[in-house]
């Protein structure tokens, strides 16, 4: 059995294959969505997930959200004492996805195809395959974002007989993609993908975020200072923010409130029209990518049989409001937007299986960016880029371009490999490079063979090749300029393999536990009172490890959360 | 591959029909899908495309279907606010124009390629607008839209980008000899004072050789004065370059007093010049940016033939360059070249040496260059080499009044 894995920003999801049609996985706590959030314990164990959420406002020191926005980079998220890398991190989220789909199954999973956005780099792709591995996952394929959407789609579409092109207009919490399909004879072809992976639902979160302390009359809350008006009180505005967005949905007013440290509590009246305006300038990151997504494809707005809408940003009034002022017509949200990337997925690892439901579905792909190598143009106008895969190229593919050294004689040449659309390399990104040595030649008898391979997974290896002599070389790009060293994969596994991650069964106490500990930060007075007596009651119960006082003093903590206003 | 075997690929007879050829390509891939045989999907699409390049009728171009009124009002519109200095109001046009069309819409398109066309490349467009442009329709990316249309006009867009680009991180650099290249004399003497140490000079004399890069579309942005004070903090006070050395006697008094062999003088030597072609290249534009209209191509003389122009450089009586006396000294004006340009391949100057050795380039839009000479600066010689590779003989001129 092979795992569909949407690895999202807020949320991820995980499905599968099965009797021909896909069947989303509920976690623990009987929810398909799980929050991409890792938090670490005072006891030094992982908890990923809802409880994990709840952290992010009570403990945002040890709490980690959003990390798939650093995937691919060298940075260290410093959780307590401890500190991880983003695919560290998403491999807990993959870990305990994976522990879901082994309850629900019954039996152990070894494979999956894990989603990334279309337009992730290389790196990002290379880090989202360690996440999976690291979960003691082969991963079978990583797959764009929206391809799988465009599956879930067109699975759905070609049971009802419709053929067509559609676009895809993907917002996720942290990543926007657009892609461009035609699906024809059960063939779905990926035309164009287009994005901005710096956009994305989080984003109108700051936007809120950044405006209530002005709006509120407080001074702006410094994430980087660790006193009880810094960091935490930077988190709980986050939530806060999150929440009035959410409320925003179906309101055209909301209070967001904010309890401070001295006892007082900022409030601010958000209208959806001022947050239209805080949303203006990312509503209109959102045209470009659909413009050359449109343009590569060569297809025509008009053109287009569906415009699809995916990500759980396209919730969002706003947001839907613009994706139809863009195309000049209603998008089609037959499928939850939430759940479509996952849907995708499960198909992809049904068509891995080769089931025979999907036995004539084909699925081509192409790659999102220009891949090419750096070149000289005499002068001073140094460092060009010389395209060797153009973007939205079909995959797999190699290609060849050939080069010539810059000087007579020379006795080696550098070939350096970048991925990206602007002219120059300095503003591309640097993928890796090697030394080619040469018998030295005039340059017009000097030429060398360039060549590129492009899998379907994203995954480039480039080859130099004297053409006088045959002397060749070639690396297949396995690290991005801010990947780990080359750590063993097996250390790296065994160090991460050490950590205990809350186990599945103990997942609804640890939830209780959390949001009992957010609403004792978060209440005053006798609420607050109830809810801590009830908080050490619980905890002195869990301690124990006997079920029947554990259920008793759960209740009771339930029972002084409902009465604070929260959910239980 | 040939053509017969990219048939046989797809597994069908010679063809004009695309739409059977898409069939048998979608048919084929049943079996040589791109994860169930990577290397047959790749001959199956390679045999594909070379197929269909043959078949597909290229996309329409945009603007048929296009009410051309549509384009020309916007250009209007954004004509007269740039006329009436409202950079804010021309993004403002552009922007409701666009949102009134669908991204990839044929009228989208033909706006675009009416502003690409039309104003994108104009010089003495303001920067804030042409940004604005730029990210608009995402004109940085090489491999898309604009560049596929035009390649030429939009190379020639990078290099504005870049510059502007590079102006944009000069100010906002936290350097001061950053700042002091984009400061007012005043400030970059305040900024820069005293000498810069070796590390300093290398990082101003980086800064002038991209100012010389991108000197046609900044270059009159910067403040003469502040550059002239940023020369010094290199090299010392002025000098020229080709001055040659003179007997003993007449250096007494000079800034280039220092009797030789001292340490002092070892440091000045030591000092690498900014290239004199930068220099009077740069002062040559910089004249320019008083007359901003010089920049139009149309109010330039015009040009006159190859033969006629050489004819007319080799004549005896035509001068090769004028001397106009200002308020701040002798100007120094080759616009007698301007219109003969087609017959000069280059020219070199040389101030107060025989042998004119400095490169200069004849701008290639018909602006007139020039420059203020120097207080010390007596003559000039000059040397043209004409297309067919020969040289002229060397004239010298010697300014009014400075004769040697």
């Amino acid at each position: 059995m092979i795992l569909g894995i949407d690895l999202g920003t807020t949320n991820s999801l995980v499905g599968v294959w099965r009797d021909g049609a896909v069947a989303l996985i509920p976690n623990a706590h009987g929810e398909v969505l799980t929050p991409s959030v890792v938090s670490l314990d005072r006891t030094g164990e992982i908890v990923v997930g809802a409880a994990a959420r709840e952290r992010l406002s009570t403990h945002p020191d040890r709490t980690a959200a959003a990390f798939k926005r650093l995937m691919g980079t060298a940075r260290k998220i410093p959780l307590g004492e401890r500190s991880f890398r983003a695919e560290e991190l998403s491999s807990f989220v993959i870990r305990s996805l994976r522990d879901d789909a082994e309850a629900f199954l019954g039996h152990p999973v070894e494979e999956a195809v894990i989603t990334v956005p279309a337009y992730f780099s290389d790196a990002q792709r290379r880090a989202t395959r360690t996440a999976g591995e690291l979960a003691g996952l082969k991963v079978e394929r990583v797959l764009n974002e929206p391809t799988a959407a465009a599956l879930a789609y067109g699975l759905a579409d070609r049971y009802a007989h419709e053929e067509g092109r559609i676009l895809v207009f993907d917002l996720g919490g942290g990543t926007f993609d657009v892609s461009v399909l035609e699906l024809n004879d059960g063939v779905m072809e990926v035309r164009a993908t287009a994005g901005d992976n710096f956009l994305g639902g989080e984003d109108f979160d700051d936007a809120i975020a950044g405006w209530f302390p002005g709006a509120a009359g407080i001074p702006a809350p410094d994430p980087l200072d660790p006193g009880p008006a810094g960091q935490l009180l930077a988190a709980r505005l986050r939530r806060e923010a999150e929440a009035a967005r959410r409320r925003l949905g179906a309101a055209v007013e909301t209070t967001l409130e904010l309890p401070l440290p001295d006892g007082r509590t900022a409030r601010a009246t958000l209208t959806a029209d001022t947050f239209a305006k805080l949303a203006e300038p990312l509503l209109e990151r959102l045209r470009r990518p659909v413009a050359r997504a449109l343009s590569d494809s060569r297809i025509r707005p008009e053109d287009l049989s569906h415009v699809v809408l995916a990500g759980g940003a396209t919730r969002m009034p706003i947001v839907r409001k613009e994706a139809a002022r863009l195309f000049g017509r209603l998008p089609l949200q037959k499928l939850d937007p939430d759940e479509v990337v996952a849907r995708g997925a499960a198909v992809q690892a049904g068509l891995k299986m080769r089931d025979a439901a999907l036995d004539d579905l084909v699925l081509t792909d192409v790659a999102p960016y220009t891949l090419g190598v750096e070149v000289n143009e005499g002068g001073d106008r140094s460092g060009r880029m010389l395209p060797v895969i153009e973007r939205n190229t079909v995959v797999p593919v190699s290609r060849t371009k050939e080069v010539r050294p810059t000087a007579d004689f020379q006795k080696r040449v550098t070939v350096r490999v970048f991925q990206g659309e602007a002219r120059l390399v300095k503003d591309n990104i640097p993928l890796g490079e090697f030394d080619l040595e040469l018998t030295p030649r005039r340059q017009s008898d000097q030429a060398i063979e360039i060549r590129f391979t492009y899998d379907v997974n994203g995954i480039l290896e480039v080859a130099a090749k004297a053409e006088a002599d045959g002397r060749q070389e070639r690396i297949v790009i396995r690290h991005g300029p801010d990947a780990p060293p080359e750590e063993a994969a097996e250390a790296r596994l065994a160090k991460l393999a050490a950590l205990k991650v809350h186990p599945r069964s103990e997942a609804s106490n640890r939830l209780l536990l959390a949001r009992g500990e957010r609403l004792f930060e978060e209440s005053l007075g006798e609420a607050r009172d109830f809810i801590g007596d009830a908080l050490a009651r619980f905890e002195a119960a869990l301690a124990a490890q006997d079920p029947d006082p554990i259920a008793a003093a759960a209740d009771r903590l339930r029972e002084a959360i409902r009465a604070a206003g929260g959910v239980a | 591959m040939s053509e017969t075997a990219d048939w046989e690929a797809l597994g069908l007879d010679p063809t004009d029909d695309a739409e059977a050829v898409k069939r048998a390509y979608r048919a084929r891939l049943k079996v040589v899908g791109p994860d169930r045989d990577p290397e047959g999907f790749q001959r199956l699409r390679a045999a594909y495309e070379a197929v269909m390049t043959g078949l597909e009728a290229p996309r329409p171009p945009a603007a048929p279907e296009v009410d051309p009124d549509l384009t020309g009002r916007l250009l209007a519109t954004v004509a007269a606010h740039r006329a009436a200095g409202n950079e804010a109001g021309a993004i403002a046009a552009i922007d409701a124009a666009m949102a009134a069309h669908p991204p990839g819409s044929p009228a989208a398109e033909a706006i675009e390629d009416a502003l690409l066309g039309g104003i994108a490349l104009d010089r003495v467009l303001s920067p804030g607008l042409f940004m604005a442009m730029v990210d608009r329709f995402d004109w940085r990316d090489a491999n898309g839209r604009a560049a596929g249309t035009d390649a030429e006009r939009h190379a020639i867009l990078l290099d504005r980008v870049a510059a502007e680009e590079w102006i944009a991180g000069l100010r906002a650099s936290a350097d001061p000899l950053d700042q002091a290249m984009v400061a007012t004399r005043e400030e970059a003497t305040r900024l820069v004072s005293g000498d810069l140490d070796a590390a300093g000079r290398n990082r101003v004399r980086t800064r002038f050789e991209e100012l010389r890069q991108h000197a046609m579309f900044v270059l009159h942005r910067f403040d003469g004065g502040a550059l002239a004070r940023m020369r010094e903090a290199v090299e010392g006070p002025p000098l020229l370059g080709d001055i040659q050395p003179e007997p003993a006697g007449g250096r007494a008094g000079g800034p280039w007093a220092v009797p030789p062999g001292t340490p002092a003088d070892t440091a000045t030597t030591t000092r690498r010049k900014i290239p004199l072609g930068t220099l009077i290249l740069i002062g040559a534009l910089a004249g320019l940016g008083a007359g901003v209209p010089a920049l139009f191509r149309d109010s330039s003389p015009p040009l006159l033939d190859a033969t006629e122009a050489r004819r007319r450089l080799e004549a005896a009586d035509q001068p090769w360059v004028l001397f106009h006396m200002e308020p701040g000294g002798t100007r120094v004006d080759f616009a007698p070249l301007v219109p003969l340009r087609r017959a000069i391949a280059d020219l070199r100057i040389g101030v107060n040496v025989a042998e004119p050795a400095t490169l200069m380039q004849m701008p290639e839009n018909g602006a007139v260059p020039g420059f203020l000479a120097p207080a010390e600066m007596r003559f000039i010689t000059m040397r043209l080499r004409f297309p067919d590779g020969s040289l002229s003989p060397i004239r010298r001129y010697d300014l009014p009044g400075k004769k040697s």
